[in-house]
Parts: structure tokens; C-alpha cells; sequence
């Protein structure tokens, strides 16, 4: 199987998001903002649109355009700061609105269904470059920003004591949450994107570790998602999107179960 | 170190005002115990001097070269985060290196704080050895042990490289330290959602030393800790200003612990407040 270039492609870039998601993903849950990831997944559908309007390439038109939603709900965050479950509903609309107004104009270049749901197909070589592209960098900002970023969600007051610059770093970290979404949208797609960036977390989260343990583990759950995933998708010829997430939940349900279990029998050992 | 100037403030930026016509000035090497009823603004006026809120009118100036904090107990913090005390203090202490930028809020950089650069991580008193490490100190008990350790000053950095952090090979050894200080070696490798109130507590005290701070800014710092750990504390803290002159404020509800330890006591009541000595302070109690 693993002879057709397609199939190269799709699981090369597989691995690249499920390393890239949970590093970003991460962060997210942990500063209870999974929301936004949801909010940002569906607003790229609007740069996928645009891309395929305008003749761009779809993946970079939406991390473009969910940088610009990303760094907008930053700034309304820091403007509106009890409201920012109106905010994230505001700039949903805004991009699901300009993307079923540009699919339903007839007036794309190609079809967005790919983009809904994910497809292992479309991955070409020039998206595997940019993908490869967009997670190289993301992975290496967050490496660098790692203390920055992980004292910013676990202690923020702290973090602006030691001279962290909070607002830019929020900033540079919406980023890097349109790199994740931009190069997860090809295979998952954007309906379940989010499941690509919590549910390995959350999964992580059960074991009850530290930080980087959490981190590591998260990635290895994103890792056994999406390549589950994909070989579901490919076998029952479904689109890998809906195989990905049901595949998050799974692991999740096995983790959780798996700790009850091992609770129950550890508590009758001592009993 | 401190500077408040006919400061107001309310949340809304309008009266009436939480705190109102406040000033109060904190030279270095003082330890000020911060009083008044719940809601006051104790913890309000604390998060001015830190730069987290701006005075509506008037100023808060502080000109300390490293503020080490340790906030309100809340019992939300870190309590379903995923992170080790070890963690905890490493990328605390990572960070401590990456100061490039201004701090929040409007610092006066006085002749003090320029000098003091140097002073960070400097070379330290011959007697800092690694007895410092927990199993040396982990038996010790009461005050002389918490008090002893200094507070994980015994790092190196050639040339005082200012605002630098400890190098990273020094940074495990620094944290074994901080929490030897605080009795709490053991917990090295526990998650900060598992320590009781009292021990998180501490954890965030043995923190707010490293990176040698030459300003403590405490809010409540022995609520939830135990009596012999507040005698812990408090003796440690008292220890940390007499002997190596660091500036301390602290908010307190703990009076007796006030007027034992501090040098002044800033009294708040009805969003003013004035400055007395302990003694004072202790007739005015007995008085009202
Ligand atoms: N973020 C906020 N927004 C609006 N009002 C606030 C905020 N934080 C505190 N307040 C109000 O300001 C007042 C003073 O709060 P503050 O936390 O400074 O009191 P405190 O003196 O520290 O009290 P305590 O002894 O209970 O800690 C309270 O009435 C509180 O309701
Ligand atoms: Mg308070």
C-alpha cells in the first residue's frame, strides 16, 4: 500500500500533526481555551476558501487567515475580557459565514469537501513541503518558548514578574495555533480538527503526571489516533477525518477505563 | 524600594474608591506587615505595587532589581495542572535568565537597583557547600533549619551577568535547596495538585527565593500552613531581613505574627491606610 505516493504523502503528514497538534494543543487545554482551538478550526475553513477563490494554495491560505482570527480574538480577549465566549462566537461567525458564502458562489477553483472532511487523496508533495514547513518551525518556536509558554498557563502572574512578555507571547502563540490547524486540515479536516488537539491531550492529562510526561504522552496518543485513523479510512474507504476522531475518543474511553481498572485492582492488593 | 504616592484606585476607575489617597513609602532592608479586614484592599494594593493594575491617580513605584511574589492561597492554582513541584521551580528558574525585557508596571530604577545587577547569582560566602543538599537538611527541624540555607543563593555566575539566571547545570542543585529550606525534599517529584494547601504554600515561598530577590511581596503567606509551620515561616522570613537585609511586605491576618516580626505595620481600613510602629499598632487593638 505504502507504494503509492498518495499514501507516502498522507502518512508523512500524519506523523508531522500528530506531533505538531498536541505540543500546541497542550496549551490550549490546559489554559481551558480548547474553544478557541474549535472557534480557530472552523474560521480556517474560511482561508481554505479564499485559497481556492483566489488560486492560493488552500493550506497557506488558511494559516494566514487563521493567524489574523487567532491574533483578532487575542486582541478582543485583552479589550473584553469577561467576554470572551461572545468573542469566540463572533469570530466562528465571521469565518464559517465568508466560507459558506464563497463555497455556495459556485466560484471555487476546486471543491471544498476534502476541507470538511479530510481526505488522504489531495495530499500532494507541495502540501507535504508546506506542511512539513509549517510544523518544523512551530515545533522549534515551541521548544524555545517552552518555560515561557508553560509558565504563562500555569501561572501567568508569575510568569509577568520574571519579565515575560505575556501579550506578545499570547500573540506569537495564536500563530502557532493556525499552524497547527492549517496543516491538520488536509488530512482530518476541519470538523473534527479540534479532536486532533485535545483529545490526545486530554487522554495525557488521565494519567496524572507532570508536565513533559503529559506532553510526551499526549504526543504518542495523537500518534496512535491518527494512524489508527488512517488505517481505518483507507480500509473501509472512509474519510480519515471521522476515522481520526472516533479513533481520540477511543484511546481516551481505553485510558480512562484502563486507570479505573488498574485503581481497582491496586486498591484490592492493599485491601 | 517602595514608593506610593496619593494613590487611588477602584476597579471601575471611578469612585468610589477602593483605596483612596493612599501613600507609603518602604526603604530597603524593612519588613512591612500589610493589616486590614477582608476586602479592604491588601491584596489590590499588592497587585499595583506588582504592576498588574494601574493606580487610577497618584503612583506606585517600586524599584526592585528581582520581586520574588507569592500570591493569595487559592486553591484553584495549579490545582488540576498537570506539573510537578520539581517543574514547577526548574522553568521558574529558566525563566529567571530570560529577563530581557522591562518588568510590568513603572519601576524606578534608582542607583540601587543599577548596582544591585551584579549582585545576582554572585559568588557566595565560603560556607555555601553542597550541604545543601536534602538529605543534610531534610532532618533538620524548626527555624534554624529553614532559616540556614539562605535562599539558594549559592549559585555562580562569572562576571555578574545582569539579570542572568543560574546556569543550567547549577539549577537542580539551587532547587534542592529551595525546597530543603522548606522541609519539603520529598516532594520533590510530586504534582503541585496533590501537595496539601499548607505545603503548596510553602513551595510557592521556597520559589518566590530563588533568582535572590532583593523584594518579597507576600500575601497571606501562612495561611493554611500549620502553627509550627507558621513559626517556620515566619522565623525564616524574620531571619531572611535581619540578616541579609531583604525588604519584605507581607499582607497578614495573622496580627500576633505581625507585631512580632515586622518592623511597620501599614494599617487598612475603609480604602485608607496609615503607617505605625508594631507597638502602636498592638494599643490601638487592645485600645479599639
Ligand atoms: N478583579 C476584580 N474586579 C473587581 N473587583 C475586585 C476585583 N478584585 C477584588 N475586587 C474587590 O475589591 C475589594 C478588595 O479586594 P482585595 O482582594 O484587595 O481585598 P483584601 O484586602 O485582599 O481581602 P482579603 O483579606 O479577603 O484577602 C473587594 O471588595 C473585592 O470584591
Ligand atoms: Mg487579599
Amino acid at each position: 500500500m505504502l507504494r503509492y505516493t498518495f499514501m507516502q504523502n498522507a502518512l508523512l503528514a500524519s506523523l508531522l500533526i500528530a506531533i505538531l497538534c498536541p505540543c500546541i494543543g497542550i496549551f490550549l487545554v490546559l489554559r481551558k481555551f480548547s474553544l478557541i482551538g474549535d472557534t480557530l478550526a472552523h474560521a480556517s475553513l474560511a482561508g481554505v476558501a479564499l485559497g481556492l477563490f483566489t488560486g492560493v494554495n488552500p493550506i497557506l491560505g488558511a494559516f494566514v487567515f487563521t493567524s489574523v482570527c487567532g491574533a483578532l480574538i487575542e486582541f478582543l480577549r485583552g479589550a473584553f475580557r469577561k467576554h470572551t465566549d461572545l468573542i469566540l462566537s463572533v469570530v466562528m461567525s465571521l469565518g464559517v459565514g465568508v466560507a459558506i458564502t464563497l463555497i455556495s458562489s459556485g466560484k471555487l477553483r476546486a471543491g471544498a469537501d476534502a476541507f470538511l472532511f479530510g481526505s488522504i487523496l489531495t495530499v500532494t508533495r507541495g502540501d507535504l513541503a508546506l506542511v512539513a514547513a509549517l510544523s518544523l518551525v512551530a515545533v522549534l518556536t515551541v521548544g524555545l518558548l517552552y518555560h515561557r509558554l508553560l509558565y504563562i498557563a500555569y501561572d501567568e502572574d508569575a510568569a509577568q514578574i520574571l519579565g515575560v512578555r505575556v501579550k506578545l507571547i499570547n500573540y506569537v502563540f495564536s500563530v502557532l495555533v493556525a499552524c497547527a490547524i492549517s496543516v491538520s486540515i488536509r488530512l482530518v479536516g476541519v470538523l473534527v480538527l479540534s479532536s486532533m488537539i485535545s483529545l490526545p491531550v486530554a487522554a495525557a492529562i488521565q494519567l496524572g503526571r507532570g508536565f513533559k510526561v503529559t506532553l510526551l504522552a499526549s504526543i504518542a496518543f495523537s500518534l496512535a489516533d491518527i494512524l489508527l485513523g488512517l488505517a481505518g479510512s483507507t480500509y473501509l474507504g472512509v474519510a480519515p477525518g471521522g476515522f481520526t476522531a472516533l479513533a481520540g475518543v477511543a484511546v481516551l474511553l481505553v485510558v480512562i477505563v484502563g486507570k479505573h481498572a488498574w485503581r481497582k485492582t491496586r486498591r484490592r492488593r492493599a485491601g | 524600594m517602595i514608593c506610593v504616592n496619593d494613590l487611588f484606585f477602584s476597579y471601575t476607575d471611578a469612585p468610589p474608591w477602593l483605596l483612596s489617597d493612599i501613600s507609603l513609602q518602604v526603604a530597603g532592608g524593612e519588613y512591612i506587615s500589610v493589616v486590614g479586614d477582608n476586602g479592604s484592599g491588601k491584596s489590590t494594593l499588592l497587585r499595583l505595587l506588582l504592576g498588574f493594575l494601574r493606580p487610577t491617580k497618584g503612583t506606585a513605584e517600586v524599584g526592585a532589581r528581582r520581586i520574588g511574589y507569592v500570591p493569595q492561597r487559592q486553591d484553584s492554582l495549579g490545582a488540576d495542572f498537570p506539573i510537578t513541584v520539581y517543574e514547577v521551580l526548574y522553568s521558574y528558574c529558566k525563566l529567571l535568565g530570560k529577563r530581557g525585557a522591562a518588568p510590568p508596571g513603572p519601576y524606578a530604577d534608582g542607583p540601587a537597583a543599577a548596582s544591585a545587577h551584579t549582585g545576582a547569582f554572585s559568588p557566595q560566602k565560603p560556607d555555601a557547600t553542597p550541604a545543601h543538599a536534602p538529605d543534610a537538611h531534610g532532618s533538620s527541624t524548626g527555624a534554624g533549619g529553614i532559616g540556614a540555607g539562605g535562599s539558594g543563593t549559592d549559585s555562580t555566575v562569572a562576571g555578574g551577568i545582569v539579570g542572568g539566571g543560574p546556569p543550567a547545570a547549577r539549577i537542580p542543585a539551587l532547587i534542592d535547596a529551595a525546597l530543603a529550606q522548606v522541609d519539603l525534599s520529598g516532594k520533590k517529584r510530586a504534582l503541585i495538585g496533590d501537595l496539601s494547601g499548607g505545603q503548596h504554600q510553602k513551595v510557592l515561598l521556597a520559589r518566590a527565593l530563588l533568582g535572590d530577590p532583593d523584594l518579597l511581596i507576600l500575601d497571606e503567606p501562612s495561611t493554611g500552613v500549620d502553627p509550627s509551620g507558621q513559626e517556620e515561616i515566619y522565623a525564616f522570613l524574620k531571619n531572611l531581613n535581619d540578616t541579609r537585609g531583604l525588604t519584605i511586605l507581607s499582607v497578614e491576618h495573622n496580627l500576633d505574627a505581625a507585631i512580632a516580626n515586622s518592623t511597620k505595620i501599614f494599617h487598612m481600613a475603609n480604602g485608607h491606610g496609615h503607617i505605625c510602629s508594631p507597638r502602636q499598632f498592638a494599643k490601638e487593638m487592645l485600645g479599639g
